[in-house]
């Protein structure tokens, strides 16, 4: 227990960080799919953004999948139509990722 | 031509590859428009006639199709079906759209449930890429080798299921960019200007060394890897000359020991394989001019290959059009830098190129016999000349195309046309003619073409082209008045033809002359019939078949 409440303390600032860095890509991405500068929120969804259909879809992920080294499951896609399940998915992505890596 | 129209008839998500299609052709100045389609049943879909794609006027269609949707997949259809399909497919995009067509065959499963076993699905995909091959020839389609690419780089890198399952594309990120490229080549490759003839240089670039420092002991055996990479690169250019692409060679050597390597074991090339082998100490790009003389052919259309920069250098000095790229010094990678200029690619392959080299030789022949004689027309009554003509059919249809576009003497305007314009000149009041000329040393293949549209009163040759090979032979004179003969009926016709003069089809001022062309306007000539009736040319047999 004490272990691992040092384990989410060392966490938290990297954990804004990455976050903060998360929706930065995120935003670069998707102004690159869709050919304009977009801002990005967690609240944002497919049906915020207009021609987020499913090929606008595909592209996104394939390329977070290219920026980030992570594959997303076909179970996992589902979650990926709104940028606060897309981010919340990346950092478990991510954060196995690093573990695998140590 | 700096717009290129398609179309996709596909049951997969091929939106993913217009990006990178777009690019590649813009890289080549090529603005690329591509008709939005939704999602289609091939086998439906595809031959039902949408009027808006109609309209678009595609120049291609790509067919894609993606067996995961079994219900639309043609490669799932039965045997009967599939040729029926292709064959009505083909029909519908030839006549309707007036557009050629490409048809991605299938990469092969990546799974193997009985391990060595073939699976049923495998079976399926070789037999239906081999089916696609074969109608490819006949129903004039091309074939996006989705098998082959997808074999070089590893289907683990090139498929990804996941993207299948959820969005109908079965391939991965990395494919996208192979697959759009491959497109793009089979395109670009119809409208670029095709090399015909490699000039090859000989120690080093056909074997390792230099042959002349020890004959004696000279072997290609393939007990060497450097022997095996050499011996692996004559083959792929032996396999370029069979499918029309002329080989010479130019090379600072001696003739009795060059003789000699022809008998040698692994060699793979006969002497017969070469238009032209100059050999000389002379300097290369004088050598060249002498090769580029005997064969008639523009410097442009030639690729020059040697080991030595120095060659390289000079020949590139005096013939800044030809193509002399540098394959390094690593005979094992040789044929991977000469492919991927993509300057042989070709989707078809006509009678005439298949023994292009064959005819050339014969025409050596036509010329050593042509010196044998004091008087002209001696020589070309020995020579036996007979013409054929023919209307537009499917079997001159490519010939008479690359005829068109590509010949660059005789060609009386340069005007360069697509598939689709050249079928528009099978309807009514229009034609086009084409010849075979005939001799004693066999069938010079089609030579040449001419068409144009004609009313009652007016006949109008919107361009005409003649092979180079049969220059001086009196030939175009025969093929002309045949034609007139046939088409004008009337004494009041007015015949003309375009004409444009440029800086490659200078030949034609003579023709100009003993015709007597007078201008009419907008590059348009008076023909007059009766200055033909009267002009004394060697008559050679032609008839109509």
């Amino acid at each position: 227990m004490y272990y691992s409440n040092i384990t989410t303390l060392k966490l938290k600032p990297n954990l804004y960080k990455m976050e903060k860095k998360i929706l930065l890509a995120l935003e670069k991405i998707f102004s690159k799919v869709f050919e304009k500068k977009i801002k990005l929120n967690k609240n944002v969804s497919s049906s915020n953004i207009e021609g987020w259909d499913s090929l606008a879809n595909l592209n996104i992920l394939m390329a977070i999948e290219k920026e980030f080294d992570i594959q997303f499951n076909l179970s996992e896609i589902e979650n990926l139509k709104n940028i606060g399940g897309m981010m919340e998915l990346m950092k478990i992505k991510i954060n196995e990722k690093t573990r695998n890596r140590r | 031509m700096n717009k290129i129209k398609i179309a996709f008839f596909a049951n997969i998500a091929y939106q993913l590859l217009e990006k990178d299609l777009i690019r590649f052709f813009k890289e080549h100045n090529i603005t690329l428009e591509i008709f939005k389609t939704n999602f289609n049943n091939i086998v439906s879909d595809g031959l039902k006639i949408n009027h808006n794609l109609k309209k678009f006027n595609p120049d291609f269609i790509v067919v894609f199709d993606n067996i995961h949707y079994k219900d639309t997949s043609i490669l799932l259809c039965s045997n009967n079906n599939k040729i029926n399909i292709l064959e009505n497919l083909s029909l519908v995009v030839k006549n309707e759209y007036k557009s050629k067509l490409i048809i991605a065959n299938h990469f092969q499963n990546q799974f193997r449930p009985s391990g060595n076993l073939n699976t049923n699905i495998n079976l399926k995909v070789k037999k239906f890429n081999n089916l696609l091959k074969k109608l490819s020839n006949t129903l004039n389609f091309f074939v996006l080798d989705i098998d082959f690419i997808s074999n070089i780089h590893g289907l683990k890198y090139f498929l990804n299921s996941r993207n299948n399952y959820a969005y109908t594309f079965p391939f991965s990120l990395e494919a996208i960019e192979i697959i759009s490229k491959e497109i793009f080549l089979i395109i670009f490759s119809e409208l670029i200007n095709k090399k015909k003839l490699i000039i090859l240089d000989l120690d080093n670039t056909l074997w390792p060394g230099v042959i002349g420092e020890d004959v004696e002991n000279f072997s290609l055996s393939y007990d060497n890897p450097a022997n095996r990479a050499f011996i692996d690169f004559q083959e792929y250019l032996l396999e370029l000359k069979n499918n029309g692409i002329m080989l010479a060679i130019s090379s600072k050597n001696n003739p009795t020991i060059i003789s000699k390597i022809f008998k040698i074991k692994n060699f793979k090339f006969k002497k017969s394989d070469f238009v032209s082998i100059n050999l000389s100490f002379n300097r290369k790009d004088l050598e060249i001019k002498k090769i580029i003389k005997k064969i008639n052919i523009h410097p442009k259309d030639v690729v020059f290959i040697d080991d030595s920069d120095f060659e390289r250098d000079i020949v590139s000095a005096t013939f800044p059009d030809m193509h002399i790229p540098d394959l390094g010094r690593n005979p094992e990678n040789f044929i991977q830098i000469l492919d991927e200029y993509c300057y042989f690619y070709s989707n078809f392959r006509t009678a005439e190129d298949k023994s292009k080299t064959e005819m050339i030789l014969a025409n050596s022949k036509r010329k050593n016999l042509k010196n044998n004689f004091i008087n002209y027309h001696d020589y070309l009554k020995s020579l036996k000349m007979e013409i054929k003509v023919y209307e537009l059919n499917d079997s001159n249809f490519h010939r008479c195309l690359q005829l068109i576009n590509k010949t660059s003497q005789f060609n009386f305007n340069k005007y360069t046309m697509t598939e689709r314009e050249l079928l528009d000149y099978k309807s009514k009041n229009r034609f086009v003619y084409c010849a075979e000329l005939i001799d004693k040393y066999g069938s010079n293949g089609i030579i040449s073409c001419l068409y144009g549209d004609f009313t009652s009163n007016n006949l109008s040759i919107k361009n005409w082209v003649m092979s180079c090979r049969v220059f001086k032979r009196d030939v175009e004179y025969n093929f002309l008045f045949f034609i007139l003969k046939k088409l004008v009926t009337s004494n009041k016709s007015k015949i003309s033809i375009q004409y444009k003069e440029n800086q490659y089809n200078t030949i034609l001022k003579d023709l100009k002359k003993h015709l007597q062309l007078k201008y009419l306007s907008n590059s348009k000539y008076f023909i007059n019939l009766n200055v033909l009736f009267e002009y004394n040319y060697f008559k050679i047999k032609t008839k109509l078949i």
